[in-house]
């Protein structure tokens, strides 16, 4: 909806349903300028790949966005973006509200492209994320300081990103990241330490734990143009942050993590998640997979309860 | 007199809880060449206390001497304890935290018990609840009678002794350079203190990220002195 100063309200509803061995978009919604679509064929693989599209700009001063995306039960969904969430000059301000809910045995990986807020920026970003006990969630978040290859750095005026996890009700974890750089030393110690891009990873799964596990053995060393840790952030969540210089390297790091750890959670839930209700399959469709799972063949672990 | 005195001996860094073994990611930052003199320690500690003390244990601790009395206190606090530890993401803070939070109760439960205490380290104990530093000492001083400027005052100077400390342990830096950040930085905590009810909600728990990531790192440290 356009409203009278200009901006946009708009709104996005993603959902999607499990026939057989396949996940189907359903009950989908998008205003203007949001779209959603298939990323590439839907017949490549079982589980569904769709993208946010926005064939605008980007974000405009008293924009307000509110995304639904429902994961119900045994569907497998990736969801991506295609560009640069680019946050504009405002004066009053702009914002996103993400709600997500993950069923039981469903799966969910979303790693949006960067938000870039550029000079004089305001955005305020809220994901609020329902996952069952026994439901899988991928979820990336990456922020950049500006558009720094034109000389803007750090020179937006506010950006704020909460999320908040709950599992099986529970508040399980809540990132509530400020960035004011007119008020906080944001170049310095303690915050981003001389980078210029902040990345997330949170994956709150029963193999969470196992898939830390795997990261022990292959995240050994630490980048030179990228500083990372990791942790258990809960009973079943791991928590991956980044920082470093590159919004699309970092972009193409965590999607690789997150692939690794879509595969790995796929190859335990295959044979103790089965569907209730069964349906043959019609042909065998040769499944997308990372370099990193090729190499790899994971033992099969005891989901942590 | 008795109220000072009590603030003055579970505040102080001696009281055998252990917390002289956690450095809360300074050795990560020490390791990494970036805390390595008397002005980088002054920075970290300065940030540390306006950046992330303010908005976290001083905060967590400022709630708890705000909470109500009885069934709703408790459910108040129950909330609190969730939220601190949806918060503390890494796995080290979160369980220093913890075992800071235990030893805390019971020693203090062995000079004066309070029965919300003594509630509190029970719940602890069956993993109702997971328990955290910052509660445990804000209901006890609260039971004590201790108001809530002087336990935060006490709280951050406690805090910053303990940066100190470790500072003059690792970096090293001398205990004289220490003690001058120490004193130099009163009037921060001054600051800090007054403004701690004004702070907005919104921001509670606020995370800084290249400290955080510093917590998470120091879980590969190759060798290690602290715990956290």
């Amino acid at each position: 909806m356009i409203n009278r100063d200009n901006s946009l309200t708009s709104r996005v509803d993603i959902s999607c349903k499990r026939e057989g061995s396949k996940t189907l978009l359903v009950n989908s919604y998008f205003d203007i300028p949001y779209k959603v679509v298939h990323y590439g064929s839907k017949l490549l693989h079982d589980h569904l790949e769709v993208m946010l599209m926005c064939y605008s700009p980007g974000v405009m001063d008293g924009d307000t966005l509110e995304v639904t995306v429902h994961s119900p039960a045994h569907t497998e969904m990736k969801l991506f973006t295609q560009s640069f969430n680019k946050v504009h000059p405002m004066k009053k301000g702009a914002s996103q509200l993400m709600h997500v809910k993950v069923d039981e045995h469903a799966l969910l990986q979303y790693l949006p492209m960067p938000t870039i807020p550029f000079k004089n920026a305001i955005f305020h970003m809220e994901n609020l994320i329902d996952v069952a006990p026994a439901g899988h969630l991928i979820w990336g978040d990456i922020i950049g300081g500006g558009r720094i290859h034109s000389g803007e750095r750090f020179e937006f005026t506010r950006l704020h990103s909460q999320t908040k996890v709950y599992c099986g009700g529970k508040l399980i974890f809540f990132d509530n990241q400020l960035m004011e750089p007119g008020k906080q030393p944001m170049e310095r110690m303690l915050f981003m330490e001389g980078h210029t891009h902040q990345g997330t990873l949170l994956i709150v799964s029963d193999y969470a734990k196992a898939f830390k596990e795997e990261l022990d053995e292959v995240l050994t060393e630490q980048f030179v143009d990228m500083s990372y840790g990791f942790t258990l952030c809960g009973k079943n969540a791991l928590l991956i942050r980044a920082l470093g210089e590159s919004g699309e390297a970092m972009h193409e790091w965590l999607s690789n993590i997150g692939d690794m750890c879509w595969s790995f959670i796929r190859h335990h839930t295959e044979a103790v998640e089965p569907v209730p209700v069964a349906v043959p399959k019609k042909a065998v469709v040769k499944k997308k997979t990372t370099p990193a799972t090729k190499k790899r063949t994971a033992k099969k672990v005891v989901a942590e309860k | 007199m008795q109220k000072l005195l009590t603030l003055l001996q579970v505040n102080d860094s001696m009281f055998p809880i252990g917390s002289f073994t956690h450095s809360y990611g300074l050795e990560s930052y020490v390791n990494a060449g970036i805390v390595h003199d008397n002005a980088s320690a002054a920075e970290y500690a300065r940030t540390m206390l306006e950046h992330s003390i303010y908005y976290n244990d001083a905060a967590f601790l400022y709630k708890t001497l705000a909470l109500a009395g009885g069934k709703k206190g408790w459910d108040q606090l129950t909330e609190l304890d969730t939220l601190v530890t949806a918060l503390k993401a890494p796995y080290e803070i979160r369980d220093a935290s913890k075992k800071l939070a235990i030893r805390f109760l019971k020693l203090a439960n062995e000079l004066k018990v309070y029965p919300i205490c003594k509630k509190y380290a029970e719940a602890i104990q069956t993993e109702a609840l997971h328990g955290h530093y910052a509660i445990a000492f804000g209901l006890y001083v609260k039971a004590a009678g201790i108001t809530t400027e002087d336990a935060l005052s006490a709280f951050y100077y406690n805090t910053l002794n303990g940066i100190i400390t470790n500072c003059a342990k690792t970096v090293p830096i001398s205990q004289t350079a220490g003690q001058k950040i120490l004193f130099l930085l009163q009037p921060v905590i001054t600051k800090l203190v007054n403004k701690q009810k004004d702070m907005d909600e919104q921001q509670l728990g606020l995370c800084c990220i290249g400290q955080e990531i510093k917590c998470m790192q120091h879980e590969k440290l190759y060798t290690r002195i602290y715990i956290s």
